[in-house]
C-alpha cells in the first residue's frame, strides 16, 4: 500500500460514505423537494394548506410526537432513577424497560391492534375486572391517544437507556458524598444527578421526538395499513404516503413530506447542537434552564417512583405476553366472548406453518440485512474514524441531521432512482437504499467508540512508519472489533425493522431464482394480517398468524439486541456529565 | 498558603472515639480483612497507612458506612452504628477526588449538608460562608468546582465535611492529587484545622512520611491486617515486624539474614552484643550505616542524590545495602568503601534468641 498524506488519507476515510449519502440521501431529498412543486408556483403547498383536514393532521402529528417524547421521557426517567438507585434487581428491571425495543415497530403495532380490538381484545375484561369503564380505543375520539400510547410503549427503552447512561456516569464518589451528606433519593436526583445528566435528558427527549415525527409503521398499521387514513388519527407521514402511493397526488404528498421534514428539522438541529457542543470542545451546547426544585418529602417520592415502575412494567410486559400467548394457542380461541387471557392449550402448528409460509420473506430480509450490514460497516467505520481523529465535527453534524429527517421525505426520490435503474422488486433495491438509515446512526455511535480508544497505538504505528490508511486497517480495525461487531448488529436490526422502503420498493415474495427477483420482507408479510386492514390479501383477522409473524419479526432482534445492549447504551450517550 | 486565624472558634470540645471490633470483610472469595481490632481515641489524628491494595480505604469506608462489613462491629462514641447508613453516623468525609458536586457553586457545595439536614437556606448560607472564610476560600464561593484550583477544591471538600460538625472526620488520601509543594503546606493546614476543632480524625494514606509527620498515632495496614499501632516515633524506632520495618522510613530499612557464630557475624560484621549463635533476620536503618571506616569493606554500586543527603548503594558479600551520607565526596560508583554498623542499631526481626 502506498503512503498517503494526512489530508488525503482523511478524505479516503470519509469520501465513500459521503458519496453514498449524496447519491441516496441528497439526490432523493432534492428530487422530493423538486417534485413537490412541479409547476414552480408552490401550488401543491397552497392546496395542501387549504385542505380542511390539514390543521387536524398537523395537530395529530405534533400531539403524537410531543406526547411520545414527554411521556416516554417521564416514564423512562422514573425507570432509570429506579434502576440507578437500586443495588439488586437492576438487570431484571433494565430488561423490562428495554423489552419494547426488541419488538420491531411492525410487530408492536399489530399486537396492539389486537389488544385494542373492541369486544375481543383482552383489555376490556381487565378493565371490567377492576371496575373501570370499557372504552372504544380505536373510536374516532380516542384513536389519536391510543396511537400515542403505543408510540410511548415503543419509545420507553430509548429514553430509559439514554437517561440511565447519564445517571450512571455521575462519578461514584459524588454519589457517595451525597450519601454521607444525608441526601435522600429526591435530594440526590433533583439537585445532583439529573442536573449533571442534563445532556442525556435533552438527548433522550429530542431522540424520541425525532423518531416519533418520522414514525411511519405505527400510524400506518393502526390506521389500517393502506387506503386513506381517517383524519382523526392521520399524521403527516401517513397522509403523505397515502397521497403519494394510494391517491396518486404525488406532489401534494411530497409537499406534506417536505413540510414534515421542516418541522422535524427543529429537534434535529437541536440534537446536532447538543451533540456537537459537548463541553471542552469550545462549542455552545444547548442551554436548558434548570429550575430550583422545592424539597419533596423523601418517602412519597420513593413510592411515586415505585408505583410508576410497577404500573409501567405491567404496561410493557402485557403485550409481549399476549403475543406469545396468541401465537401458540388454537385459532378458535381468538374470537371468544369473553376473551381468554390465560394460557389454556399450547400448540405450535400455526407458528411453524407461518414460518414455512414466510420462508421467502425471511430469506430475503436476512440476506438484505446481512448485505446492508456489510455495506454500512465498510462505509461508516472509516468515516467515523476520521470524525473522531481528525475532528470533522461538521460531518458528524450532517450525519445526525440526516438521521433526524423522516424517511418519508426520501422514499419517493429513492423509488424514482430505483425505478430508473430498473431494480424495483429486487434485493438490490433494498440493499442500495437501506444504508441511508444505518450509515448515519452507525457513524455517530462508532465515532463515540473511537473517541474512547486510546490514540497511542496508532501513534506508535505512525512512528513505526505505517501510513495512516495502513495504520487504520492493521492497527485500529483489530482494536475496534468489538465496536464494529456491535455496530454491525445495530445495522442488522435497523434493516430488519424497516417497513416503508420495502413496502414501496418490493411487490412480490422472492421466487427462489437468481438473480433474485421479488423482495417482500418479513415486515411487509406481517402487515397482511393487520386486523384493521381493509385490503389484506390473506385470510384476514387470524390473530394466531399475526402473533406468529410478530414473533418471527422479533426473534432475531431479541437475540441481537441482548448482545448489543451495552453498545447502544455507550454509543448514544457517552459521558456528558463532566463540567 | 496563609494559615487562617482560628481564634474566632470556640475552644475544641471533647471528641468522639471510634472502635472497631472483629471487622471482617470479603469480596467474593477474597478475604480483605479477618477480625480487625482498632481503637481511635477521642480528638486524635489517627492514620491508616499501608501500600495500595492493603484494604485501608475499605476500612475507612466501613467506618463511614459506605461499605458493610461481613462481621464485627463499628462503634462511634461508644454507640454501635452497624445498622446506620452513612448519613446517620454523623461523619464528615473528604474523598480522594473530592467528589464536589460539579453543578453547584462552592457555596452550595458547602451548604449542602446543612440544607439536607433541614436548615433554612439563609442560615445554611451564613454558616457555609463562615466556614469558607475560615478555610481561606471566601473569595471562591460563587464559582463552580471546575473553575477553582486543585488546592482550593480540596479546601472546599474539607469545608463541606466540617460544616455539619461531624463527630468523626474521615479523609481518604486527600492530598494525593496535589503537587509536592501544595501537599506539604496542606498537611500543616489540615493538622492546624484538626487541632483547632479537636475533632477525631481518621486519615488514610499510602505515604508513610505523610502519616508519620501529621499523625498522633498510626496504624500500619498490610494485606488486610493491622501490623502495628503506635505513635509515629514508636513505629519508626521499633517496628513490630518485617512488614512494618520495610514499609516505614525512607529510604527503607535494610533487611538481611546474618549468621552469628562465636561473637562474629557474616556476611556482615555487626555489633553482636547479646546475640547467641544462630541465624537472624535483622533490620538496619540506612542512617545507622557509618561510612568511612569500619570492619566491613563494600563496593559502591550506585549513588542517589536526594538533596540534604545522598543515598549510597553498597554491595558486600552478595548483600545489597542502602546507607545515607551527608557528603558523598570521595565516594565513586564502582569504588570501594568501608563502613561500620553503629552499635544499638540492629533490630532483630526474627530468628535466634536474645
Amino acid at each position: 500500500m502506498s503512503r498517503l498524506g494526512d489530508a488525503l488519507a482523511s478524505r479516503v476515510f470519509y469520501l465513500p460514505a459521503a458519496a453514498y449519502l449524496v447519491a441516496f440521501a441528497l439526490v432523493p431529498l432534492l428530487l422530493s423537494v423538486a417534485l413537490s412543486a412541479p409547476s414552480s408556483d408552490l401550488g401543491s403547498y397552497v392546496r395542501l394548506f387549504q385542505l380542511t383536514d390539514f390543521p387536524e393532521v398537523v395537530y395529530n402529528t405534533l400531539f403524537f410526537s410531543l406526547g411520545t417524547a414527554v411521556a416516554a421521557l417521564l416514564v423512562g426517567t422514573a425507570f432509570a432513577i429506579f434502576v440507578d438507585s437500586r443495588r439488586r434487581g437492576r438487570r431484571v428491571f433494565s430488561l423490562v424497560a428495554y423489552l419494547p425495543y426488541m419488538i420491531p415497530f411492525t410487530a408492536s403495532a399489530l399486537i396492539w391492534a389486537t389488544l385494542f380490538n373492541p369486544g375481543y381484545g383482552p383489555i376490556d375484561p381487565i378493565l371490567k375486572s377492576v371496575g373501570l369503564p370499557i372504552v372504544d380505543w380505536m373510536g374516532p375520539s380516542l384513536q389519536l391517544y391510543s396511537l400515542t400510547l403505543v408510540s410511548v410503549w415503543t419509545a420507553i427503552p430509548l429514553a430509559f437507556l439514554i437517561v440511565l447512561a447519564g445517571l450512571t456516569s455521575v462519578p461514584k464518589q459524588v454519589k457517595e458524598a451525597a450519601g454521607v451528606d444525608g441526601m435522600g433519593m429526591w435530594d440526590y436526583y433533583s439537585s445532583v444527578a439529573l442536573p449533571l445528566a442534563k445532556g442525556a435528558v435533552v438527548t433522550a427527549f429530542l431522540m424520541t421526538m425525532i423518531l416519533a415525527f418520522g414514525n411511519f409503521d405505527l400510524p400506518f398499521i393502526l390506521s389500517g395499513a393502506g387506503g386513506v387514513p381517517p383524519a382523526t388519527m392521520a399524521t403527516l407521514v401517513v397522509y403523505a404516503y397515502a397521497e403519494m402511493f394510494y391517491v396518486g397526488l404525488s406532489s401534494q404528498g411530497l409537499a406534506a413530506a417536505v413540510f414534515l421534514a421542516l418541522i422535524a428539522s427543529i429537534p434535529g438541529l437541536l440534537l446536532v447542537r447538543t451533540t456537537l457542543g459537548r463541553p471542552g470542545e469550545g462549542k455552545a451546547r444547548l442551554r436548558v434552564p434548570h429550575p430550583r426544585l422545592p424539597r419533596l418529602p423523601e418517602s412519597p417520592f420513593r413510592y411515586l417512583i415505585y408505583a410508576v415502575v410497577a404500573l409501567v412494567s405491567v404496561f410493557i410486559l402485557f403485550p409481549v405476553y399476549w403475543m406469545f400467548l396468541v401465537a401458540f394457542r388454537p385459532q378458535a380461541l381468538d374470537y371468544l366472548l369473553p376473551p381468554v387471557i390465560y394460557p389454556t392449550k399450547i400448540i405450535t402448528g400455526v407458528f411453524l406453518s407461518t414460518v414455512r409460509q414466510a420462508t421467502p420473506e425471511i430469506i430475503t430480509t436476512f440476506a438484505v440485512a446481512c448485505a446492508v450490514t456489510a455495506v454500512t460497516v465498510l462505509l461508516a467505520a472509516p468515516a467515523a474514524y476520521t470524525i473522531a481523529r481528525d475532528g470533522r465535527r461538521a460531518l458528524l453534524g450532517v450525519m445526525i441531521y440526516v438521521f433526524s429527517l423522516p424517511s418519508i421525505v426520501f422514499v419517493y426520490g429513492a423509488f424514482y432512482i430505483i425505478a430508473s435503474l430498473k431494480l424495483l422488486n429486487t434485493w438490490a433495491a433494498l440493499i442500495l437504499t437501506e444504508p441511508l438509515f444505518t450509515i448515519p446512526f452507525v457513524v455517530w455511535t462508532m465515532s463515540n467508540f473511537y473517541n474512547s480508544l486510546p490514540r497511542q497505538y496508532e501513534e506508535a504505528a505512525l512512528v513505526d512508519g505505517y501510513s495512516r490508511v495502513r495504520a487504520f486497517f492493521s492497527v485500529v480495525m483489530p482494536l475496534a472489533r468489538p465496536g464494529l461487531i456491535a455496530a454491525g448488529m445495530v445495522a442488522f436490526i435497523f434493516s430488519w425493522h424497516l417497513l416503508l422502503f420495502p413496502l414501496v420498493l418490493s411487490q412480490t415474495p422472492w421466487s427462489f431464482g437468481f438473480p433474485p427477483v421479488g423482495s417482500n420482507t418479513v415486515t411487509t408479510f406481517a402487515i397482511l394480517f393487520d386486523p384493521d386492514s381493509t385490503g389484506g390479501t390473506l385470510s384476514n383477522n387470524v390473530w394466531t398468524q399475526l402473533a406468529s409473524s410478530g414473533i418471527i419479526l422479533a426473534i432475531p432482534v431479541i437475540v441481537l439486541s441482548l448482545v448489543a445492549q451495552g453498545y447502544l447504551l455507550k454509543g448514544l450517550y457517552s459521558g456528558g456529565t463532566k463540567g | 498558603m496563609p494559615v487562617p486565624d482560628f481564634s474566632a472558634r470556640p475552644p475544641a470540645e471533647e471528641g468522639t472515639g471510634v472502635r472497631l471490633e472483629g471487622i471482617s470483610k470479603r469480596f467474593g472469595k477474597f478475604a480483605v480483612f479477618d477480625g480487625i481490632e482498632l481503637e481511635v481515641h477521642p480528638g486524635e489524628l489517627f492514620s491508616l497507612v499501608g501500600p495500595s491494595g492493603s484494604g485501608k480505604t475499605t476500612l475507612l469506608r466501613i467506618i463511614a458506612g459506605l461499605e458493610a462489613q461481613d462481621s464485627g462491629h463499628v462503634y462511634i462514641g461508644g454507640k454501635k452504628v452497624d445498622s446506620l447508613g452513612p448519613a446517620k453516623r454523623n461523619v464528615g468525609m473528604v474523598f480522594q477526588d473530592y467528589a464536589l458536586y460539579p453543578n453547584k457553586t462552592v457555596m452550595e457545595n458547602i451548604a449542602s449538608p446543612l440544607m439536607v439536614k433541614g436548615a433554612k437556606r439563609a442560615e445554611a448560607i451564613k454558616e457555609a460562608a463562615e466556614m469558607a472564610a475560615l478555610l481561606d476560600i471566601g473569595e471562591t464561593v460563587d464559582r463552580r468546582p471546575g473553575q477553582i484550583s486543585g488546592g482550593q477544591q480540596q479546601r472546599v471538600a474539607l469545608a463541606r465535611a466540617l460544616v455539619k460538625k461531624p463527630d468523626v472526620f474521615l479523609l481518604d488520601e486527600p492530598f494525593s492529587n496535589l503537587d509536592a509543594q501544595l501537599r506539604f503546606s496542606s498537611r500543616k493546614f489540615l493538622k492546624d484545622v484538626q487541632r483547632r476543632f479537636g475533632i477525631t480524625t481518621i486519615y488514610v494514606t499510602h505515604d508513610q512520611s505523610e502519616a508519620l509527620s501529621i499523625s498522633d498515632r498510626v496504624a500500619v495496614v498490610g494485606k488486610g491486617s493491622v501490623h502495628q499501632v503506635g505513635t509515629p516515633k514508636e513505629i519508626y524506632a521499633s517496628p513490630a515486624d518485617e512488614f512494618t520495618a520495610t514499609f516505614i522510613g525512607s529510604p527503607p530499612l535494610n533487611v538481611l539474614t546474618v549468621t552469628v557464630a562465636g561473637g562474629a557475624s557474616s556476611p556482615l560484621f555487626i555489633p553482636v552484643d547479646g546475640l547467641k549463635d544462630g541465624e537472624y533476620r535483622v533490620g538496619i536503618r540506612p542512617e545507622s550505616i557509618a561510612l568511612g571506616s569500619g570492619p566491613n569493606g563494600a563496593e559502591v554500586t550506585a549513588l542517589e542524590f536526594a538533596g540534604r543527603e545522598t543515598i549510597v548503594y553498597l554491595k558486600v558479600g552478595g548483600v545489597e545495602l542502602r546507607g545515607v551520607v551527608q557528603d558523598a565526596g570521595g565516594l565513586q560508583i564502582g569504588g570501594k568503601a568501608r563502613f561500620a554498623v553503629q552499635p544499638g542499631a540492629v533490630r532483630v526481626l526474627a530468628g535466634g534468641e536474645r
